[in-house]
């Protein structure tokens, strides 16, 4: 039998060591994670209840459910991070879907593993809660973020129990072309379709011609705002989060329902 | 070798990482929501253009220096500063978090422990082991006992043991008060007001009431009580909560009041921040004092304000006036005479100026218009004022020269996140605001926009991108040569386009965008004209004429990506057809691509592969997109 070359053998196990970690994770993905019937079967939709008074009662447990804010975390520099919970109270019918939402916020952080093992423990504390059908982290971390918050994610999922998905919001241009998601350990990504940037055109055109964001796990939810409303596409069979600018009342989430059919 | 070649450039791509950052700072011309002149020049009087968009502070202190006394120096630095900070910052009990959550399951949570009790603490244990030495068995136990105290802050009812027998008196008392504090940050407000009670401390006393008031629904007898238990201390800034809380129309008055005196200098900062607080409260009233009722008028018309500058002839009355008057009412012609009557050197000039020139192109008085607006622009004025008086003389422009003069303006910040960014050290030092690019896109013919690139006085980076606008679309109305669409396909940042702002980041021109800024967009088809009113009748023909000709093309992608099939045919010789193929395809990646993007790029894919299957450019484009 024909030896290969030195040079294709020593290629080969490049390759190798190099393709095992992904496969792995591409496995352990789609296998435990983007696979999980949990993300199925939550609601095909979310009201966002962000940090002000939200008498939510109005909402039948059965016909939505709610995405509260109940904490912001602040990192800055080398300093530990700093969790504020939230403030402002939230009504709701018993039995309403629960989605937790943590926003974190950085300025200057050099996103160190001390920080990313810190602000696990925070998201914990707040996600370990019965009541909770699902957790959320909002963080429009910049380009130099990003192994930082892969880090934090991994660790998070690592210590969050299975039955409780994670969902990460996301700006819609990390949804469209670029690729830095791929590997993220988390069940969607909700691309914000508001407050968007330069792509905003771009991006709401491909949605009309009902396009599907590029990232697979930017396909299965929409995040809009109800002072910019944007129809999913049609025949969307996906989840919506919808966000108010204001506290939340039963017309505006009727007249917000309205629209989106 | 070709193996080798493949597995090689497998694994490079495999390590390619795509840098892209999805958040963009965008350049600002004007301030609307809150004025960096910077911050000191506002407060000093320098106001610019007073939008009612504007903050309300802002608007507090524009008031102040218009309707007077203007602000004290004091003020003015506390203005800045906000109200003092304590820089202190934990060295024992580092770890401890402050919130609590409120029991009934609203996800409701409160600062339970103030940074004051932590800073209180360590003096206290400073005290104690000057008093009694570090090492006292007191001392220690004070320092365990507070441990206690502090583990409530979070959740839980600890209390700390009752003091060992035989120790100092100064420390059983001690023991005493963290026994009560424990009570209080374990929410039992009832025990701990009485042990504070017990130890004569009206202020703790104070505090419980008015933390059981105010945890949940709202108890005004508690508060009621604790107001009574504080006056007993003179006047302590608690008082100035309770009252936000009890009476807050009253209060908000008081503060007014306060705002208007300068004798309260050093309470500026604080009732500054109350004041604005109580007003965003959607039951805030905006009535009982002028101030308020100025703001209210200013944010939103209502209030007569006409009536109220008739009857005062106060020029705070007449801005506001000014800023809600709607052209073609007749009582414009007074408030038009006021406004022209404000001199340069009032704090109001900018603002009144810049409404009167609103009002008088609304009537088409443009001959008047533009004599102001050339005489306005003569005097010193903040940066933003200047740029939207420039806006309104490009309206005013007579010819080409006149439109180059006022459409460049010259950025005041960047806008990140909801905030004017305080550096500005790699500002461009001029840019086309979105009313200049407005009117090159959808209003001036390519002839006019020529002769503008080519206007000495327009600073050479705007001429550069108009220079690029104009050869791009030359090519894009007449079809493009063979050569032309070969550049055009290899130079990713070529655009039809005058850029509002900033368009590309960091590429180089011939580089493709990570943000995808290449090859542009299809002209929107439902925005109307902008034709520039000074424009002659045969210019404005060719604009509209050539705007419908624009607005009737597809992306560029997708226009390139036909072109080059079409050149190809007709060129079938040319040596360059190959990689003028492959550029096409690349344009339908990496360009703004529409609904035709996909076949025309498969369209050129497919003639690249049929007749050049062995070219080093088929190798390079191994799909269509």
């Amino acid at each position: 039998m024909r030896r290969w070359p030195m040079w294709l053998r020593w290629l080969l196990l490049i390759a190798a060591v190099m393709l095992v970690p992904n496969l792995l994770n591409f496995v352990t993905k789609r296998w435990f994670h983007r696979g999980d019937p949990l993300i199925d079967s939550l609601p095909l939709v979310f009201l966002w209840a962000w940090e002000r008074p939200e008498d939510l009662r109005f909402l039948q447990p059965s016909e939505a459910g709610i995405a509260v804010l109940l904490a912001h975390i602040y990192m800055e520099g080398e300093g530990a991070p700093r969790m504020e919970r939230r403030k402002q109270h939230l009504l709701l019918t018993p039995q309403t879907p629960l989605m937790a939402v943590v926003r974190i916020e950085t300025k200057n952080a050099s996103g160190n593993q001390a920080q990313a093992m810190q602000t696990v423990d925070q998201l914990f504390k707040v996600f370990d809660d019965s009541r909770l059908v699902a957790a959320q982290i909002d963080y429009d971390a910049g380009t130099l973020d990003r192994p930082f918050y892969a880090s934090l994610l991994q660790r998070l999922r690592d210590r969050l129990p299975q039955r409780l998905p994670l969902s990460v919001t996301s700006l819609a241009s990390w949804c469209d072309g670029d690729r830095w998601m791929k590997a993220l350990p988390v069940d969607e990504a909700v691309p914000m379709l508001f407050r968007m940037g330069p792509d905003r055109d771009t991006i709401r055109r491909k949605l009309a011609a009902g396009d599907e964001f590029p990232e697979p796990l930017c396909q299965g939810s929409l995040g809009i705002s109800t002072d910019e409303l944007l129809r999913p596409p049609s025949k969307w069979e996906g989840r919506v989060y919808l966000f108010h600018p204001k506290p939340w009342t039963k017309e505006a989430y009727e007249a917000a329902l309205k629209e989106l059919q | 070798m070709t193996l080798k070649r493949v597995l090689l450039c497998g694994l490079a791509c495999a390590l390619i990482v795509l840098a892209c950052g999805p958040m963009f700072r965008e350049a600002v011309f004007t301030y609307t929501s809150y004025p960096r002149y910077p911050e000191r020049n506002f407060a000093s009087g320098e106001l610019g253009i007073v939008y009612p968009t504007f903050w309300r502070k802002f608007l507090v202190v524009a008031w102040r220096n218009i309707e007077g006394p203007p602000l004290t120096a004091a003020e003015q630095r506390a203005f800045i500063e906000g109200p003092p900070r304590n820089p202190w910052q934990r060295t024992l009990w580092k770890n401890v978090r402050t919130e609590r959550e409120l029991p009934g399951g609203n996800f409701q949570s409160f600062v339970n422990c103030g940074e004051d009790a932590f800073r209180r603490a360590e003096e206290k244990l400073a005290e104690l082991k000057r008093q009694f030495g570090d090492t006292h068995a007191g001392v220690k136990s004070w320092l365990q006992a507070q441990d206690t105290v502090f583990s409530n802050c979070e959740g839980g009812e600890k209390i700390p043991q009752a003091i060992e027998p035989g120790q100092p008196t100064a420390l059983a008392r001690e023991r005493q008060y963290q026994i009560a504090a424990a009570n209080f940050y374990a929410m039992k407000y009832d025990i701990a007001e009485l042990q504070f009670r017990g130890l004569g401390d009206s202020y703790l006393v104070a505090r419980c009431l008015i933390r059981r008031g105010t945890i949940g629904p709202l108890n005004r007898q508690d508060l009621q009580n604790a107001e009574r238990e504080l006056r007993k201390l003179g006047d302590p800034p608690l008082l100035g909560f309770i009252a936000s809380k009890l009476r807050p129309e009253e209060h908000r008055i008081e503060l007014a009041k306060r705002l208007n005196d300068p004798k309260q200098e050093a309470a500026f900062a604080q009732s500054l921040t109350d004041y604005t607080w109580l007003l965003d409260r959607e039951t805030a009233s905006f009535s009982g004092d002028e101030m308020t009722e100025w703001i209210d008028a200013v944010q939103s018309g209502r209030g007569e304000p006409v009536e109220r500058w008739k009857r005062t002839h106060k020029p705070v009355w007449l801005l506001a006036a000014l800023l809600h008057a709607q052209p073609g009412v007749q009582q414009n012609a007074e408030l038009l005479e006021a406004a022209r009557s404000v001199p340069a050197s009032s704090p109001a000039y900018a603002t009144a100026r810049y409404h009167r020139v609103r009002l008088l192109l609304a009537s088409a008085d443009r001959v008047r218009a533009r004599k102001e607006l050339d005489e306005i622009l003569k005097q010193t004025l903040p940066v933003s004022a200047v740029n939207a008086f420039k806006a309104q003389r490009m309206q005013v422009a007579e010819n080409v020269a006149e439109w180059v003069a006022f459409a460049p303006r010259q950025p005041v910040a960047w806008y990140y996140y909801g905030e004017y960014e305080a550096g500005q050290e790699d500002l461009p030092a001029v840019l086309f605001d979105s009313d200049a690019a407005l009117q090159a896109n959808r209003g001036l013919p390519l002839s006019l926009l020529q002769r503008a690139a080519a206007e000495t006085q327009l600073p050479a980076a705007l001429r550069e991108q108009l220079g690029t606008v104009t050869r791009t679309r030359r090519i894009l109305l007449s079809g493009g040569s063979y050569d032309e669409i070969y550049q055009v396909l290899r130079t990713p940042s070529m655009t039809p386009y005058v850029t509002a702002g900033i368009n590309r980041r960091d590429a180089a021109p011939t580089a493709i965008d990570n943000y995808r800024a290449n090859w542009w967009c299809a002209w929107t088809k439902d925005e109307k004209t902008a034709i520039p009113m000074w424009l002659p009748g045969a210019a404005k023909a060719e604009a509209a004429k050539e705007l419908a000709a624009l607005q009737a093309m597809p992306s560029a992608p997708t226009w390139l990506a036909r072109r080059a099939v079409q050149l190809a045919n007709a060129a079938p010789q040319d040596p360059r057809n190959a990689e003028l193929l492959h550029l096409a395809v690349r344009a339908t990646r990496y360009g703004c691509t529409d609904d035709a993007n996909s076949a025309a790029s498969k369209a050129a894919f497919q003639v690249l592969h049929r007749r050049y299957p062995k070219s080093e450019w088929a190798r390079k484009t191994p799909y269509s997109f």
